[in-house]
């Protein structure tokens, strides 16, 4: 029950974010209270609006749901950091906070490949092979679709899930790759094709 | 992509749950993040005691957050750009019309000063090179102006520092200028060869008024030959910036991918014929100053002979006093110690008149050097731009350029000499008139007072 109930919590967050977020400048006003009054209920505001697209780009990225939690909270108090240290820095929080996420993940991959505990091409086969495919019930259809994301080179993978599972503008993704926002259409533009050589031979019609 | 594909993608998120964290994880690390934070907060008020933000600091920030950077960047300049256009029109308005006559060490010489330099800086952010090097010539012209009205060498001395360093800034910005397009190049190049040579001609030829102004100057001497040394250095400065200009003009004609419509050989032709006016122009004034000089030694020289002729007369009114009484004996004591002291100045100041009559010769000497180069430069230039060779031709320039700046410091020299020595003479000998007029009264000799005051007459007229 309570499961559902989660489940039925997560997605009206992920439908309607405007929820908890009305607007981009109920957004901003927040980041403001933060950095002016150091308000941290602004700040667990933002958390609220936040942690669940932290938590599955990383999730995504690591595919480990211990890592994905102990990063996704460390992203967070990082971001406060930043937010009262170089408030002058920040475009968009949206753009920071996605960008300390990715910085944090590339550490991740550094500090696995020193290790040579878990290269990233075996971190593709655990999204998919363990924690979603044991744990949870998921659709075959969508699981042979993370299978073909998986496939696809990180860089690809990383607008992927941005543009289209998250929802993100290419202006914004363009701020978090630290790329121009026409390399970003072009990186987009690749990546669909791409995904689509590998999703499609299986669909019905080519079949 | 299709539609379909776009769906399944956005569906991952909604669907697939174990891609969401698990919402007791979310409230605890929720608890625990706003616990740190917290206690951060805390620790850094304890070791910094929060640093105290302004009204503006706040407003800045809230800019930041709420207006992007590129924006706000874009507003920043475009706001500058407008205080500094409004400044610089409300200023005009109000002050520096009112302080645009103003001499430095004046009220509104502030004022002057920084509707200048208002000027300069939206001409370098708005305005081309040319107009950046224009605003500065232009108001290299105003410190000319300025150095012709000063009413003492202080503020002559000021305006010509200050020219100085225009014409410094405007090599400068010949030189930042180099690189770019030979179209910019050639369109500063133009500029500063024009404006120069108008600077240099209202330099070189002082105003009336100046020399009314020497007379109640009370600068020491040293200040004053320093100003006329910088005024040299400055000319020398002015002519080189010009004659750069025209080597740039000249190198640009020669090359074969600059376009006519941006200079023709008639342009060049015209400016090196210009050049070469003016420096012989200026040569011939040259030698109008020896002249002067020299004519002003010989006069110095007339009146050493007039003081000459007194000393003899002091000579014989002393060999009469010899007979007179005692109480007249002590009277004539002191009277001939005085008009000894006299003497020996005069006779020292012969030997200066030497040195200043030495002075004049070398300078006549170097003027006639110098006219000969002159036209011999004249010719040469002509065939040399007949033959195209506007590189030599300039070459030529440039070396008559040198031997004009050399024989002007030799006449300037020679005309300083004779300056500073004929003030002393005429002072000497206005010294030995008083004193041979107050002996007179003190000895009752009515004829030493009629020769005393017949020689009086004759320095005074």
């Amino acid at each position: 029950m309570l499961t559902c109930l989660n489940a039925i919590e997560c997605n009206i967050l992920t439908i309607f974010p405007s929820i908890y977020m009305k607007t981009h400048i109920e957004e901003k006003l927040l980041v403001y209270k933060v950095i002016s009054k150091r308000d941290t209920e602004a700040f667990a505001k933002l958390y609220d609006f936040y942690i669940q697209p932290i938590y599955r780009f990383v999730f995504f990225k690591l595919s480990n749901r211990e890592d994905a939690e102990d990063i996704s909270s460390e992203v967070f108090l990082k971001t406060w950091d930043y937010l009262i240290e170089k408030p002058r820095d920040i475009t968009s929080f949206r753009q920071l906070v996605y960008r300390i996420a990715r910085n944090r993940i590339i550490d991740v991959y550094r500090e696995r490949a020193r290790k040579n505990e878990c290269l990233i091409d075996v971190a593709t086969e655990t999204l998919v092979g363990n924690d979603l495919r044991i744990d949870i019930e998921v659709k075959e259809e969508q699981q042979d679709l993370i299978k073909s994301i998986k496939k696809l080179k990180h860089e690809y993978q990383e607008v992927i899930h941005l543009r289209y599972i998250e929802g993100l503008s290419t202006k914004d993704i363009a701020g978090i790759l630290d790329i121009s926002a026409t390399n970003v259409r072009i990186i987009i533009y690749r990546a669909t094709k791409k995904l689509k050589e590998f999703v499609e031979p299986k669909s019905p019609k080519k079949k | 992509m299709s539609r379909k594909l776009v769906k399944q993608l956005k569906n991952i998120k909604n669907e697939n749950g174990r891609l969401n964290p698990d919402r007791s994880w979310v409230a605890q690390t929720r608890v625990k993040l706003i616990e740190d934070i917290k206690c951060n907060i805390t620790n850094t008020e304890v070791n910094e005691e929060m640093v105290k933000t302004s009204v503006f600091d706040t407003i800045s920030e809230g800019l930041h957050v709420f207006v992007s950077g590129r924006v706000l960047s874009m507003a920043r300049s475009s706001l500058t750009i407008l205080l500094v256009g409004a400044v610089a029109v409300s200023g005009w308005i109000a002050s520096v019309s009112a302080s645009y006559d103003s001499l430095p060490g004046e009220a509104l010489y502030g004022v002057k000063m920084a509707a200048e330099s208002t000027e300069l800086l939206v001409a370098s952010v708005i305005g081309s090179d040319e107009d950046e090097v224009t605003t500065i010539l232009k108001h290299a012209s105003s410190r000319v102006d300025e150095y012709q009205r000063s009413e003492s060498t202080e503020q002559a001395t000021v305006a010509i520092k200050s020219l100085k360093e225009k014409i410094e800034s405007t090599q400068d910005s010949m030189d930042k200028v180099n690189g770019k397009s030979p179209e910019k190049v050639v369109a500063v190049a133009k500029v500063v060869e024009k404006k120069t040579s108008e600077i240099l001609d209202s330099l070189t030829e002082p105003k009336e008024k100046e020399r009314t102004i020497e007379l109640k100057d009370i600068a020491p001497e040293v200040t004053k030959v320093q100003l006329k040394k910088d005024v040299v250095e400055v000319e020398a400065l002015i002519q080189n910036a010009g004659i750069k200009a025209v080597g740039v003009l000249v190198e640009n004609v020669n090359k074969e991918d600059v376009k006519e419509s941006v200079i023709t050989k008639k342009e060049v032709t015209d400016t090196i014929n210009r050049r070469l006016d003016k420096l012989t122009e200026g040569v011939l004034k040259l030698d109008v100053t020896v002249v002067e000089t020299s004519e002003k030694a010989s006069s110095t020289i007339a009146i050493i002979k007039t003081t000459t002729t007194t000393k003899n007369i002091i000579g014989i009114e002393g060999a009469v006093g010899e007979t007179a009484s005692s109480t007249e004996m002590n009277s004539k004591q002191s009277t001939t110690s005085s008009t000894q002291d006299i003497v020996i100045k005069a006779v020292e100041t012969e030997k200066k008149v030497v040195d200043a009559e030495q002075k004049v010769v070398v300078a006549e000497q170097k003027i006639g050097e110098a006219n000969k180069i002159a036209e011999t430069t004249k010719a040469d230039v002509k065939i040399l731009i007949e033959q195209d060779n506007f590189t030599a031709a300039l070459q030529k320039i440039i070396e008559l350029d040198t031997i004009k700046t050399e024989t002007k410091v030799v006449v300037d020299e020679a005309s300083i000499a004779v300056n500073i020595v004929e003030k002393v003479v005429v002072q000497d000998a206005k010294d030995l008139v008083v004193q041979e007029a107050i002996d007179a009264s003190k000895i009752n000799n009515i004829e030493t007072v009629k020769v005393s005051s017949t020689e009086a007459v004759k320095i005074v007229e």
